[in-house]
């Protein structure tokens, strides 16, 4: 039987304390689990290059036959986009990509840092999806300061995978009450399925 | 001096309820200069022949005429790719003010699901501060919060860029008849010079 590891992708910033994906750490260390939870290099100014980079390193240490689950958010679901279309690597089991931000390269959102522009557009490589990983599905929210639900949608029809809607759950961060997530804890741990469990 | 109404229709040009149609009847029934172009084969918009259908339209404007532009979406980034090539007007006169109503923000690659094919070569438009302020004297952003093509956050990013204001309409969605935009009585009002900004909602 093939040994279960969890990769965790951070967005932007890295990640508040309180944030869903550092619940989500703690509770699959708790559960006994291997974790895996880069921390890439600046994550304030972000750079695509060393991002990849540092991504890559993780991956190669994460055994070949290991029955991976990634679970990605904002930009760590844009990177996880980048990488699909490099088609390297072994293939994941399952891949969430929750609140993947849809930006403009030539007009970014005001505080963005110059670094996070280059990650846009990400390559909508369907083929190197489907080889990075056997499942992929986006979550997004209908309130995302950071991208329609609609053109999340143009996303998930590019790449041909499934989006399932959070309503008024925002970029899903501790700031719209994605602190503690229940439900992607047993998502991750196959305790729970498709849709997601909105916080409330 | 005169007054001239420019009315800028977006992507699939105008339904019948649409607020554009309810403001260029109003405005005619004033007895004022209305000029309403029917953009080339609007459910498949081409850049190019947008841009010389609208310079075309400006070229037959008087050159000392009082203008309002007021455009809508796909039309409002139509604007925004004649200002990226007017750092020197050289299409009618300097507009006297500018309202740019839900222009979308999309990738160009991964332009969203109904957008006619054509619009998304319409993207990302120029962020020309230099070129907005030469044809336009006062350019204004009207953008609501739930606009599918838009977050309100990405508007503010195309204000940013051109250096102009933008103004929240709660919940206006893409402002168009769908979202109660038919008839909006504040923007006839607005551009007769009867009521100012902030634009009033429908509700």
């Amino acid at each position: 039987m093939a040994e279960s590891v969890f990769l965790i992708l951070h967005g932007r910033g890295g990640n508040a304390v309180d944030h869903w994906q550092n619940h989500l750490a703690r509770g699959l260390t708790n559960a006994g689990v291997d974790v895996r939870y880069p921390r890439f290099p600046r994550p304030e100014d972000p750079d695509l290059t060393d991002w990849l980079h540092a991504f890559r390193e993780t991956l190669n240490e994460i055994p070949e036959d290991a029955r991976l689950t990634v679970i990605a958010h904002s930009l760590g679901s844009i990177l996880w986009m980048h990488h699909a279309a490099s088609r390297q690597g072994l293939q994941a089991d399952r891949v969430l990509l929750a609140a993947p931000p849809y930006i403009v390269r030539e007009v970014p959102l005001a505080g963005q840092p110059l670094g996070t522009t280059r990650f846009y557009p990400p390559p909508m490589d369907k083929i190197g999806i489907a080889a990075a990983g056997r499942e992929t599905t986006i979550v997004a929210s209908d309130t995302d300061d950071f991208a329609t639900f609609a053109q999340t949608e143009a996303y998930a029809a590019a790449l041909r995978v499934p989006i399932y809607k959070l309503p008024g759950a925002g970029h899903i961060s501790p700031f719209y009450g994605y602190g503690e997530w229940p439900w992607v804890l047993d998502w991750s741990l196959g305790r729970a399925n498709f849709p997601p469990f909105p916080n409330r | 001096m005169s007054d001239v109404f420019l009315v800028l229709h977006g992507w699939g040009g105008n339904k019948p309820e649409h607020w554009q149609e309810h403001l260029v009847l109003k405005l005619k029934n004033e007895g004022v200069d209305v000029r309403y172009p029917t953009f080339p084969d609007p459910k498949n918009p081409n850049l190019a022949a947008w841009m010389t259908s609208l310079h075309s339209v400006l070229d037959k404007i008087p050159s000392d005429a009082n203008l309002t532009v007021l455009a809508h979406s796909l039309g409002a980034i139509l604007w925004m790719h004649h200002a990226g090539m007017s750092e020197t007007p050289a299409h009618g006169p300097q507009a006297a003010r500018v309202l740019l109503v839900a222009p979308p923000y999309v990738i160009r690659e991964i332009p969203p699901l109904d957008a006619p094919p054509g619009a998304a070569d319409f993207f990302p438009p120029p962020m020309s501060k230099t070129g907005i302020a030469a044809i336009g004297r006062e350019t204004v952003i009207v953008a609501s919060d739930t606009d599918d093509y838009s977050t309100f956050d990405q508007s503010s990013a195309y204000a940013g860029g051109l250096d102009v204001p933008i103004e929240k309409l709660a919940g206006g969605g893409h402002i168009s008849p769908y979202y109660g935009y038919g008839e909006w009585p504040w923007v006839f009002e607005w551009a007769l010079g009867r009521a100012a900004l902030s634009p009033k909602p429908n509700k």
